[in-house]
């Protein structure tokens, strides 16, 4: 008998930067089955973390209830990552690689990632480069299709102070000679960000660099659309139908995309009476990633 | 891999205490050493963060195993002053004083009877915080002992201070005359607030490690002239329990005379047992942390080992 589990445990990638991680796991009869049953290995969102409400504090218990194992991590782009300078988006696939080594490691032989907002693109960009053959599978929860352009959408939408151009004029002095290779950063806050006041909760706050990597026009790696197509796993889109952060059209877009290369196991789910998280949701959520998780039993 | 859910000293649980509509986050760490009768230690430590700090990391990560193999109990918990909280207008000190009745209230229904409160850095001011407002023995007997890690004297004079010494920008008086606009009587819950950056408030650089981040409001309440709740020295007055302070000698941040002011400070109002010490290192207590779980170890079997 393998016991029900609730293990923190702390790793570090390959550049040393040290990641804490919560295993959910429930009770099984032999070793064998925990290892192959599917584990699914969740990536937050913006200024996430494993306890962030939505998904990350919601999901896992809901999983382990029917039978499904979770890794939760706190990636570099984890809690105040991004304002100081350590969540350089094209670097946080490192986090991704390192999780999922400890998982084969302990021996698990069907990894799934899920990765909920910025972990969606995060995840793609992960499966596009370097996916370990025990992964087999990804959920993208209210992926964008290009957060370079996401965050300028938003910031036209609002006349953010400073505007997206602004900030990409002012990144490109901040971080001569180059963004790779500079030891210049600062941090810096966009008022009218996400809503029309000045108010804290309406702020996005960075560094120019995690900007520029992130958000930036010259930030590829995060412009899914761009790379998706390199995608060639198993892959379901979970979208929020009252999502009004991300769009229908940008998961569907997506769909579009890896289809038109090839992959022809791609499929697109929309969650009634759910926003941005699809937990709003949780009966409809739980059941359809269930009914596909079925699709990696033996 | 490092699996810190259990060694032979300590099992570690995340828990998540009901908190009004919210919950609080924590990491207990439940010592597992018995004495010789195969009696726990009902006695347990209460670990609150600095500056955009968590449970994850720093003292509130490295300390909780060194007490659990001296038989000491853990809880370090997520206040809201954890993480983000001082950038976007919620993480007011006073406001975490309910949240710490709560935490106090759980470890008492889980049967610990000596409840210890350590801060480190920003924490300080909260602890202190707390045991001044709930200093009355009667109505909180389980509140047994207070632990400050770096300590400012006053938290208000230590950003002021530093940031003069800095050449912050802006300057701590700019941003006074701007908070005070902001926190003008009659806006409270208003939503008059904005969040602002300090250039040059923790190193002389412009870079991301050497700035600050809050809004007017969470400035005001924590840095401002008038933040007697982040005052040190005010509260420590007030506290009568058993108080250990210990510093790093080379501490940039909180200069190392403060821990001794504070320390002057309770003696001089009455209390008749605070302990102070040094140890060889900076703000972070780096490369010291046994040290630093010694120090309080002997510190506490003296008053609460079985």
């Amino acid at each position: 008998m393998v016991s029900r589990q609730r293990r923190l445990l702390s790793f570090p990638a390959e550049d040393g930067f040290l990641i804490n991680a919560l295993l959910v796991a429930g009770e099984f009869n032999r070793e064998e089955d925990l290892y192959n049953t599917p584990i699914v290995l969740l990536v937050h969102g913006v200024l996430g973390h494993f306890l962030a409400r939505g998904t990350p504090r919601l999901l896992p218990n809901a999983l382990e209830e029917n039978g499904i194992s979770s890794f939760l991590i706190n990636s570099r782009m984890a809690f105040t990552g991004q304002m100081f300078g350590g969540a350089i988006f094209d670097e946080s696939i490192m986090d991704v690689e390192a999780a999922v080594e400890v998982l084969v490691k302990e021996g698990f032989r069907k990894i799934i990632i899920l990765g909920w907002s910025l972990g969606a693109n995060i995840s793609v960009y992960y499966a596009v480069n370097n996916s370990h053959p025990n992964v087999k599978g990804l959920i993208l929860e209210g992926c964008s299709s290009s957060l370079p352009r996401s965050n300028k959408r938003r910031l036209e939408k609002w006349n953010s102070v400073p505007s997206y151009d602004h900030i990409y004029e002012i990144a490109k002095k901040v971080l001569r000679p180059d963004p790779v290779t500079t030891q210049n950063d600062r941090v810096f806050i966009i008022y009218r960000a996400t809503g029309p006041t000045f108010d804290p909760e309406d702020v996005e706050l960075f560094t120019y660099r995690t900007w520029w990597f992130m958000r930036g026009p010259e930030a590829y790696n995060a412009k899914t659309e761009e790379i998706i197509s390199g995608v060639k796993l198993p892959t379901l889109f979970i979208h929020g139908d009252e999502d009004y952060i991300v769009g229908h059209e940008e998961p569907e877009s997506l769909v579009e995309i890896m289809r038109n290369a090839g992959n022809e196991n791609v499929q697109l789910s929309f969650i009634p009476k759910a926003r941005h998280d699809c937990m709003e949701n949780p009966t409809a959520t739980v059941d359809t990633l269930i009914n596909w998780l079925s699709n990696f039993k033996d | 891999m490092k699996d810190n859910n259990s060694t032979k000293y300590m099992e570690q649980e995340l828990v998540s205490i009901p908190f009004g509509k919210s919950k609080i986050d924590g990491l207990y760490y439940n010592s597992t050493i018995h004495d010789e009768d195969d009696k726990k230690n009902d006695t347990v430590i209460i670990h609150v963060h600095g500056f955009l700090g968590n449970f994850l990391d720093g003292s509130q990560r490295f300390l909780p195993p060194i007490l659990a193999e001296g038989g000491y109990s853990s809880l370090a918990i997520n206040t809201r002053m954890a993480n983000f909280g001082l950038f976007f207008g919620y993480g007011i000190l006073n406001d975490t004083i309910p949240q710490i009745d709560r935490v106090v209230e759980y470890l008492e229904e889980l049967g610990y009877k000596n409840i210890i409160l350590s801060g480190y850095s920003l924490g300080t001011s909260i602890v202190l915080r707390y045991a001044a407002l709930r200093k009355d023995a009667k109505n909180f007997p389980h509140l047994k002992g207070v632990i400050t890690l770096a300590a400012p004297y006053s938290m208000p004079d230590s950003i002021r201070r530093r940031w003069n010494s800095l050449g912050s920008e802006p300057s701590y008086d700019e941003v006074l005359e701007e908070a005070k606009e902001i926190i003008k009587p009659g806006r409270e819950g208003t939503g008059h607030d904005r969040t602002i950056l300090i250039y040059k408030a923790r190193g002389d650089s412009y870079r991301p490690e050497h700035t600050e981040i809050y809004t007017y409001r969470t400035w005001w309440y924590l840095a401002g002239p008038e933040a007697d709740t982040a005052m040190g020295y005010k509260q420590i007055a007030e506290i009568k329990v058993p108080m250990l302070l210990i510093q790093g000698w080379y501490d940039q941040i909180v200069k190392p005379e403060e821990t001794h002011d504070l320390a002057q400070v309770a003696l001089d109002a009455g209390n008749k047992d605070v302990s102070a010490f040094y140890v060889n290192a900076g703000h972070k207590f780096e490369e010291k942390e046994e040290e630093l779980g010694d120090i309080i170890v002997r510190w506490l079997d003296r008053r609460f080992k079985l």
